[in-house]
């Protein structure tokens, strides 16, 4: 067993570090205020081609191996999760395109997302159906070769700025969740931006209504006798993938901050590091840091190895970073006392979008119901 | 690996992540199994990766994943026109 990253890994590393560090961390605390991300942010990202970077090179993507993917998310989350979210929302409809979608759907629509000519957010939750995905209301009817599609998606990450959703609405005939790429300019479709939030301030949410919007038949993604919710689990997959390194993100730059400041930090003539309960807290937040990271590992090499273990580890990995970076952000905001509360250090961010990691791709919660059942499968008698 | 050995490995698979040892071949996975929409996903994955069965967009169908059976002859027809 051997835990290193290739030449090629550590290349992409520093590349992706160098990016973040030049472009992405600058105008963090700006996204924050602002509720954005700047399009020239957007621009860069897609000239970089870190946009739909696990994508097939063959329709303009990287081809990013899942370890550098994960590597990717790390380095622009520890600068901005905002920024950082924007590639899990647009890269899971990437994933579920060149999945699921048939050949046509992939040769339209890849080239233009890989790009960026096209920026791409899901639309799955509704004002009354969050976890219980199955319960969605949103209703997509078939007429003649179009699809009319109703309803109203809420909490959608990048709805502000997408020019394309990967909508989740019900099949009027089977009864089936089904995905569709329903474009923002579609007559009928009004997005409704949603600001002032707690943290990812910066992830432009907005809640979208449909009313009667017409599709082409074509738009759906995959057949329509899919197995129900594969698209979303496809979809979701990589976000809990992505979530979960945005997660060690969180909990890498609180540590990062929290060793600086408590170096030079004085207080009774030493530094605050001297403080043996200051050691203890940091002795949990890295620990936890890189315990979170090596879950994460796991999960990237079982996915890049193609193995069915990868929806399991990813799970673990996803809940248990999040949890992390909640508890560490936490700490990391002690140690740095009145200045952690305040704007002047960046972990008053990272604890307000600590917050939110908990929730989305599968709260905390859900992920405690789901997990234990595959522990079962491991520990069951029956195995 | 032949046709047999993946038949077999299929319905261990299956069995064994659905914890349900006495599925029966013709048993639907999604509704005494208890399949969730996680489960296609590894279901996906085994199927081509851990048997070496590449899927087509067409094959992607709830038909040809709800029964141990139905996946198997799926896979019968695979292998005869690869």
């Amino acid at each position: 067993m051997r835990i290193q990253l290739t030449s090629e890994q550590l290349e992409n590393r520093s590349r992706f570090g160098a990016f973040a560090e030049e472009h992405i961390a600058p105008l963090a605390a700006a996204s924050d205020r602002n509720g954005r991300i700047e399009m020239s942010v957007v621009k860069r990202l897609a000239r970089e081609r870190f946009l739909g970077s696990r994508v097939a090179v063959s329709f303009g993507g990287d081809g990013l191996d899942m370890i550098s993917y994960g590597l990717l998310h790390e380095e622009f989350g520890k600068a901005c999760s905002s920024t950082r979210s924007l590639l899990t929302v647009h890269d899971m409809v990437c994933e579920a395109v060149e999945r699921l979608g048939n050949e046509n759907m992939r040769e339209q629509w890849l080239p233009l997302l890989t790009s960026g000519e096209r920026i791409a957010a899901f639309a799955l939750t509704e004002p009354a159906s969050g976890s219980d995905a199955s319960s969605i209301a949103t209703t997509a009817v078939l007429e003649g070769d179009e699809y009319l599609i109703t309803g109203k998606k809420t909490w959608i990450s990048f709805a502000q700025l997408a020019d394309v959703f990967l909508l989740i609405a019900r099949d009027g005939e089977h009864g089936t969740m089904a995905g569709f790429l329903v474009p923002a300019d579609t007559d009928g479709l009004v997005v409704r931006p949603i600001s002032d939030i707690l943290g990812l301030r910066g992830s432009m949410l907005g809640e979208v209504e449909l009313t009667e919007c017409r599709v082409p038949a074509s738009s759906r993604v995959g057949s329509p006798k899919m197995p129900a919710g594969l698209i979303v689990a496809t979809a979701l997959q990589l976000g809990r993938y992505s979530v979960a390194w945005g997660s060690v993100a969180i909990a890498e730059a609180c540590v990062a901050s929290s060793f600086r400041y408590s170096s030079r930090r004085y207080q009774f003539n030493v530094p605050i590091f001297e403080h043996q309960l200051i050691r203890a807290m940091l002795t949990e937040m890295l620990a936890e840091t890189k315990a979170a990271r090596l879950l994460c590992y796991e999960a990237g090499y079982l996915a890049q190895e193609r193995k069915p273990d990868a929806v399991e580890a990813t799970l673990i990995a996803k809940f248990f970073a999040s949890k992390a970076a909640a508890r560490i952000s936490a700490d990391a905001v002690q140690i740095h006392g009145a200045n952690g509360v305040s704007k002047n250090y960046a972990v008053e961010r990272h604890f307000r979008d600590a917050r939110v990691m908990e929730i989305i791709e599968g709260s905390t919660q859900i992920q405690q119901i789901t997990i234990p059942k595959y522990g079962l499968r491991s520990y069951s008698e029956n195995r | 690996m032949d046709l047999t050995d993946k038949r077999a490995q299929l319905r261990e698979f299956v069995t064994r992540s659905l914890g349900t040892p006495n599925l029966a071949g013709d048993d639907d996975i999604f509704e005494v199994g208890g399949a969730t929409s996680l489960f296609s996903v590894e279901l996906v994955i085994f199927i081509e990766d851990s048997l070496g069965v590449p899927l087509a967009d067409d094959d992607l169908e709830r038909d040809n994943f709800a029964t141990i059976n139905a996946m198997a002859a799926m896979i019968d027809r695979k292998h005869a026109t690869p």
